[in-house]
Order: structure tokens, then C-alpha cells, then sequence
């Protein structure tokens, strides 16, 4: 299944390449979600993060001759949208702070599937800074690995465990603390 | 309550943009083309692809400059020796006339004598 999408994928490249737009929009089609979600969860801005993707995809569409493989395709679009994200973050000072009394009123101890808990963990993760919300998305959202988010963000393998580590604790100290006396633990 | 790394996974998990993000992306495609076409043949003027037509272009222009040149200096030239030729063949007239004039004149003194 995975090679069949492969193959599609790399078919539809080899197409774009040579201008067919159907196929580059298959491609927008496959990767929106990543790349808007990268945008989404680091600025916390629908209109911003559309705004980011686009741009994303439309310095794609300008430089599709470089793109060797759907893998490669993958790997460049993640480190475009999260070097742009940096940018546009430091670019705007653009940093939604969110204080611990802007965090919604804790509510009744909930499941692990809980909305609330989900918004309020998204929340704050957006009121980490820049680096650490960055490492955080790219654990979370794409599920990469140390080493991968190293190689992306241009620093060491124990820089990332321990910002990592770090936003860890300090959103499990933000969550803890708005959701008055409650532990709450990362395991 | 306890909150996971699995929690923080949904809390992270992918999201759509609107329906017609595809489209909107094509648009600002063709939206940023028309809006780059009159720089690029602006820039194609100057491009390496049009080096061989301008050479050309020039070389022909130099040709016609010194061929212009050439026919003027030709012309010149003609001119010249028109009326080189015509003055030897004024002063031939009048030289003959001066002789003839000579030759009158002498028959007369010689009659007078």
C-alpha cells in the first residue's frame, strides 16, 4: 500500500516536473496537512498558517526541478515550513505568549482523549519560545526522531534531548500550575 | 489525572487547512507568473538564450557601417579623378587655344615684317 502511494507520489512528481499542475496539486493534496499543521501549531494562526503554506508550496513549485524523490519531496518541505515558521516568528516578534491566567478554567479530571486537555495542551505549547516549541511540534506532531529534529534545526543531538526534556517539564509545570494543585506527570 | 505523550501526539495531531487549499495554492501560482512574465522578457533580452541573435544582430549593423563607408570613400574617389580628368582636359583646351593664339599671332608680325 505504502509503495503503491510511493509510487503515485513519485509519478506525480516526475509530472509536475514537466508543468502538469494536476499533478502538482495531487502533491499539495498529500502534504497540506503536514505542512499547515507545522504552521498551525507554531504560530497558533489559521489565516497566518495558510498564508505560511502557501508560500511553502509555491517556493516549491519554483524550485520542483531539485526534488529527487517523494522522500526527498517530504524531508524538503518539513525543513522549508519550519525554517519559515522561525522566520516568520522572528520576523514579527510574532510569540503568543499565553500567560497562566489567559488558560482556560481547569475543568473536572478527564480522559486522555479529552478536547479540553488537548486545547489546553496546544495552548501551551504555543507559550514555549521559539527553538523549544519548534522540537516539540516536530516530536509530536511529525513524529521525528532526536536525531532527525537535529539534522533539521541545524544543532547537536543533546541540545534537542535536552530542549526537549526541558519543554517537557516546563509544560508539565504550566499545565500543573493552571490546573490549580493537581499533578500532573509525562510518561 | 495525567496527561501522556500520547495526549500531546492529539493535541498535535494534523490539520487541514480550509477545503480549497489546493486550488488557492495553483491560483497564487498563476497569480505570481503573470505578475513575473513582463521581468522575464525583460531578462530574456539580456539572456544568454538571445547572445547568438544579437552577435548576429551587430555583425550585420557593422557590415552595413563599413560597407556604407567603403561606397563613400569609393564615391570620393571617383569624383576626384572626374575632375582631375576634367581639369588636364581644361588645361589641354587651353593650351591649344594659347597655341593657336601664339601661331596667329606670329603670322601676323611675320606678314608686318
Amino acid at each position: 500500500m505504502e509503495a503503491h502511494q510511493e509510487g503515485r507520489l513519485e509519478a506525480a512528481l516526475e509530472k509536475a516536473v514537466q508543468g502538469d499542475q494536476t499533478a502538482f496539486a495531487e502533491i499539495v493534496q498529500e502534504h497540506q496537512g503536514m505542512v499547515f499543521s507545522i504552521a498551525y501549531h507554531f504560530l497558533q494562526n489559521r489565516s497566518l498558517a495558510e498564508e505560511l503554506a502557501q508560500e511553502v508550496f509555491l517556493h516549491l513549485y519554483q524550485n520542483l526541478g531539485s526534488i529527487q524523490s517523494p522522500a526527498h519531496l517530504k524531508y524538503w518541505l518539513r525543513r522549508v515550513a519550519v525554517h519559515r515558521c522561525i522566520d516568520q516568528g522572528r520576523r514579527q516578534k510574532f510569540r503568543q505568549e499565553v500567560a497562566l491566567e489567559d488558560v482556560p478554567e481547569p475543568a473536572m479530571a478527564s480522559s486522555s482523549a479529552d478536547p479540553i486537555l488537548s486545547e489546553r495542551l496546544q495552548k501551551t505549547v504555543a507559550s514555549l519560545p521559539e527553538k523549544q516549541r519548534m522540537i516539540v511540534v516536530l516530536r509530536y506532531q511529525e513524529e521525528l526522531g532526536p536525531g532527525e529534529i537535529a539534522e533539521l534545526l541545524k544543532m547537536p543531538v543533546n541540545t534537542v534531548k535536552s530542549t526537549l526534556n526541558r519543554s517537557l517539564a516546563e509544560l508539565r509545570k504550566k499545565l500543573a500550575r493552571s490546573f490549580g494543585e493537581m499533578k500532573y506527570a509525562i510518561f | 489525572m495525567q496527561f501522556s505523550e500520547d495526549d500531546l501526539r492529539r493535541a498535535l495531531r494534523h490539520k487541514m487547512p480550509a477545503p480549497g487549499f489546493a486550488q488557492r495554492v495553483l491560483a497564487r501560482i498563476d497569480q505570481e507568473q503573470s505578475k513575473a512574465k513582463p521581468v522575464q522578457a525583460r531578462r530574456a533580452v539580456f539572456s544568454f538564450r538571445f547572445w547568438p541573435m544579437k552577435i548576429a544582430a551587430l555583425a550585420a549593423m557593422v557590415l552595413v557601417a563599413v560597407g556604407i563607408l567603403q561606397y563613400d570613400r569609393y564615391e570620393t574617389h571617383v569624383k576626384q579623378e572626374n575632375a582631375k580628368k576634367q581639369a588636364v582636359l581644361a588645361l589641354h583646351i587651353t593650351s591649344a587655344r594659347l597655341s593657336q593664339a601664339l601661331h596667329r599671332a606670329l603670322v601676323k608680325s611675320e606678314r608686318s615684317q
